[in-house]
């Protein structure tokens, strides 16, 4: 994978991530409906509401009718109505987004307006009661101070009259005793000039009070209507319907909020649980195959030098092995070119030749020739590997060698031996040829392909046998099977024989003296080697030698004979 | 309570209206003469910015309240934003609201006490009773829970050379033509000690004050000798001050 391809992937999963933790905020802060404590607490202040408002206008009543001789009662009432609302606006400002705004706002403006409502009706309330109560004694204080005629002209009688209608308009402002007032009123005024000085005087006292008895009720009443009629009760109602609706429509989708913020936990639950399995699974496999590479490591590290460069070729590691045969210490070539440890035996060419495949990302094989720090050399089989990044380029290399110092010097021995062993058979005078176990030719000496008069790479690879060897001595056929060269190598014993007959590519034949000894590979046989001469010629000569003897001998007897020793 | 006609603010400056007392203010329905304020905490913006009382604002007030070496740990020893202006307001408040002046002679007699008030009070108590005095003069404060006109039988502003502001009454505040003249009924509580009286301090001593109430409130010309016995009354409604302002 590329590293854009990477880098893209990583984004995307943080954003994923990101968009499910906001998903999740989102439905947490959904599913928080309002808290039962803020619920109670509303519904108890709207209900104080409720019962603030009942209050102030019970109290109102018991005022006006009499039953309270203060007005401490009801400006409590008032003020506890108004705290009451202030109070609740106060909790649905800071709980409810305002749905109860518009409501609150009603009923505050309806509370001050009975409020203001109230006011007048005390005032005016002190006044009327006050007139109320000093009528009796003023209509006393007038009639008392009547003399006879006065008394007999109507007069009392008009203000008797007069008290009882403005009594009973105080209690109940019907129009028939109002009308009777009225009626009393114009009579006294009718008669006033026929009074004294003094009772003129109680007079304009009387018509006073009673004056604002008439009017001071018609207001107290107006007022008292207007102040009921103050929309107050509906609206604090309509603030119950609106919360309780905002609160159900708000538990509702609170519980759709809870379900998916459940399902979601549910199903982040179900994912981590995978990821954690596979995560197990992964890492048991990881950890098995760490244990393998270590395990790997360790053979390798036992059996090989490893270091790794970078792609300068500067050492960034280096085993235990390396070091032991390089005879530097790690810190010794951390951080060094490895150059350090080259030597003078390869061309400048072997080594640009390495460096153009590894540079490639291919694998190079070779062996190369060290330099250890006491100067001795070494030889090793190495593997130099590049590891390669995203784009196929090589960020570091490693390379496994094999100490194979004993081996170069086991050949440079062997090649040395052959060499020896080359020149003594190349100049040898007897023909020697090797057999395998199967009677394959595979070596010749020079003199063997001079006696046989075969070239060497006609002979070699070949059953030399059916070539050279088909009869015997005398002449008769020598199959393979009966050759005691070839036997040789079955019973391992040598074979010496003056009297072999080879034959030449030509066709000619020579006597040849033979020596056949077995190869053996501890209790194996794995072919033989033959030495053999030409000896046509020591024939002929001991034909001639034993043609002598027989002369010599016939000669000594014939001496012996003739002598008398 | 300063038995001033109107009180002295900051460089000799005086105020407008007769200052009411302190006393029991925080039992009174609203504050001042003519209600503008509900409560005590709103109240104390008014004189703050009165250029004829303090003549001040919330930010002078505040730096120098915050420079101070004492106020600044108080404040954070009651309150968890320190000083701010609610926070002096509601201190205030709570100050005035502890200073109650109870248990005056008329309260141990309204408790049972009948030796509480000598005779002549008591004659005094049935008068103010019959005038009508205790129509508006009624409750805790024996006042201070409703407003009244001034001059509701007679036209008391009528005979006066000339009208102030302050005169108006709660018309400042509402502009509602009814409350013309309309002033808050005053406390009874501590009359005797807190003349001159009405809110113009037009009245000296209390025998006139008792005159002219009962002339334009209730109509009523009262006789020396009930005005007598009806001051004799106002003067059992003196109480105990509370023990730092004795």
């Amino acid at each position: 994978m590329s590293r854009e391809a990477a880098w893209g992937k990583q984004l995307l999963q943080g954003a994923a991530l990101l968009l499910l933790l906001g998903l999740l905020s989102h439905l947490y802060l959904g599913s928080l409906s309002i808290d039962q404590e803020t619920h109670s607490r509303l519904l108890q202040q709207i209900y104080q509401l409720k019962s603030a408002n009942s209050q102030a206008n019970e109290e109102l009543i018991r005022t006006l009718s009499g039953l309270k001789s203060h007005y401490d009662t009801l400006v409590e009432a008032t003020s506890h109505l108004q705290q009451s609302a202030i109070q609740l606006q106060r909790s649905a400002t800071d709980r409810l987004d305002g749905v109860l705004d518009n409501e609150l706002i009603k009923v505050i403006e309806a509370i001050t307006t009975k409020q203001v409502a109230i006011e007048e009706i005390k005032s005016h309330h002190a006044v009327l009661r006050n007139s109320i109560n000093y009528l009796p004694l003023v209509v006393e204080n007038f009639i008392s101070g009547l003399n006879a005629a006065e008394r007999n002209s109507g007069i009392s009688h008009a203000a008797h009259s007069l008290l009882h209608h403005l009594l009973s308009v105080s209690i109940n402002n019907h129009a028939e005793h109002l009308h009777g007032a009225h009626q009393a009123i114009d009579m006294l005024r009718a008669k006033q000039n026929i009074l004294e000085q003094a009772s003129l005087q109680q007079l304009q006292s009387l018509l006073t009070h009673a004056g604002i008895v008439i009017e001071y009720k018609g207001d107290v009443d107006n007022q008292l209507a207007g102040a009921e009629r103050v929309p107050l009760e509906q609206n604090i109602d309509r603030i119950h319907v609106t919360y309780q609706a905002y609160y159900q429509s708000r538990e509702a989708q609170a519980d759709t909020h809870r379900a998916l913020l459940f399902s979601a936990a549910a199903l982040l639950l179900i994912g981590a649980l995978v990821v954690f399995v596979r995560l197990r699974r992964t890492s048991s496999t990881l950890n098995k195959a760490l244990t393998e590479l270590n395990f790997q490591k360790f053979a390798l590290d036992q059996h090989a030098l490893v270091s790794a460069t970078d792609v300068q070729g500067n050492i960034t590691y280096v085993n235990q092995r390396f070091c032991e045969l390089s005879g530097y210490t790690p810190e010794e070539l951390i951080g060094h070119n490895h150059r350090i440890i080259k030597s003078d035996a390869h061309s400048r060419l072997f080594f640009s030749s390495m460096w153009r495949i590894i540079t490639k990302g291919e694998v190079w094989h070779g062996e190369v020739k060290n330099r250890a720090k006491d100067g001795s050399h070494y030889w090793v089989s190495s593997t130099i590997v590049p590891f390669l990044d995203d784009k196929g380029n090589p960020f570091q290399y490693i390379s496994i060698r094999t100490d194979i110092t004993e081996r170069k010097r086991m050949e440079e021995v062997m090649a040395k031996n052959r060499r020896f062993l080359q020149g003594v058979t190349d100049s040898m005078g007897e023909g020697i040829y090797a057999l395998d176990a199967k009677g394959i030719c595979t070596y010749l000496n020079p003199e063997a392909t001079r006696l046989f008069g075969w070239p060497e790479d006609e002979l070699l690879g070949q059953g030399i046998h059916d070539l050279t060897h088909t009869r015997t001595a005398d002449g008769k056929p020598l199959p393979a099977s009966q050759c005691p060269i070839m036997m040789t190598t079955t019973s391992g014993e040598t074979f010496r024989s003056d009297n072999e007959l080879f034959q030449r590519k030509d066709g000619t034949t020579f006597p040849a003296a033979v020596t056949s000894v077995p190869l053996r590979d501890g209790d194996d046989m794995i072919g033989s080697v033959t030495v053999f001469q030409n000896i046509t010629l020591r024939k002929r000569q001991s034909r001639r030698c034993r043609r002598h003897e027989k002369l010599l001998r016939r000669r000594v007897r014939q001496r012996a004979i003739f002598s008398p020793t | 309570m300063d038995g001033l006609p109107r009180s002295v603010g900051v460089k000799g400056r005086l105020g407008t209206i007769n200052t009411p007392t302190i006393f029991n203010s925080g039992l009174a329905f609203v504050q001042f003469w003519d209600g503008r304020a509900a409560t005590l905490e709103a109240q104390i913006d008014g004189p703050l910015h009165n250029p004829l009382e303090m003549d001040g604002n919330w930010d002078d007030t505040l730096s120098k309240l915050r420079k101070d070496p004492t106020y600044p740990g108080k404040f954070a020893a009651i309150y968890s934003d320190g000083i701010t202006a609610d926070n002096i307001k509601d201190a205030i408040a709570v100050y005035e609201r502890s200073l109650i002046t109870p248990n005056s002679p008329f309260d141990h007699y309204l408790r049972g006490d009948k030796s509480a008030l000598t005779d002549q009070q008591l004659r005094g108590y049935r008068l103010f009773k019959s005038y009508g005095c205790s129509s508006c003069h009624q409750g805790r404060l024996v006042g201070a829970n409703l407003y009244e006109k001034m001059g509701i039988v007679a036209d008391y502003f009528g005979s006066k050379q000339e009208l102030t502001t302050a005169d108006m009454g709660r018309f400042n505040i509402t502009g509602i033509e009814e409350h013309r003249h309309e002033f808050k009924v005053p406390s009874l509580r501590n009359i005797a000690r807190t003349a001159p009286y009405f809110h113009d301090a037009s009245a000296s001593d209390l025998h006139e004050a008792v005159y002219t109430m009962g002339y334009y409130q209730l109509g009523r010309k009262i006789p020396a000798g009930d005005i007598e016995a009806i001051v004799h009354f106002l003067h059992s409604l003196t109480g105990e001050l509370p023990e730092q302002s004795r």
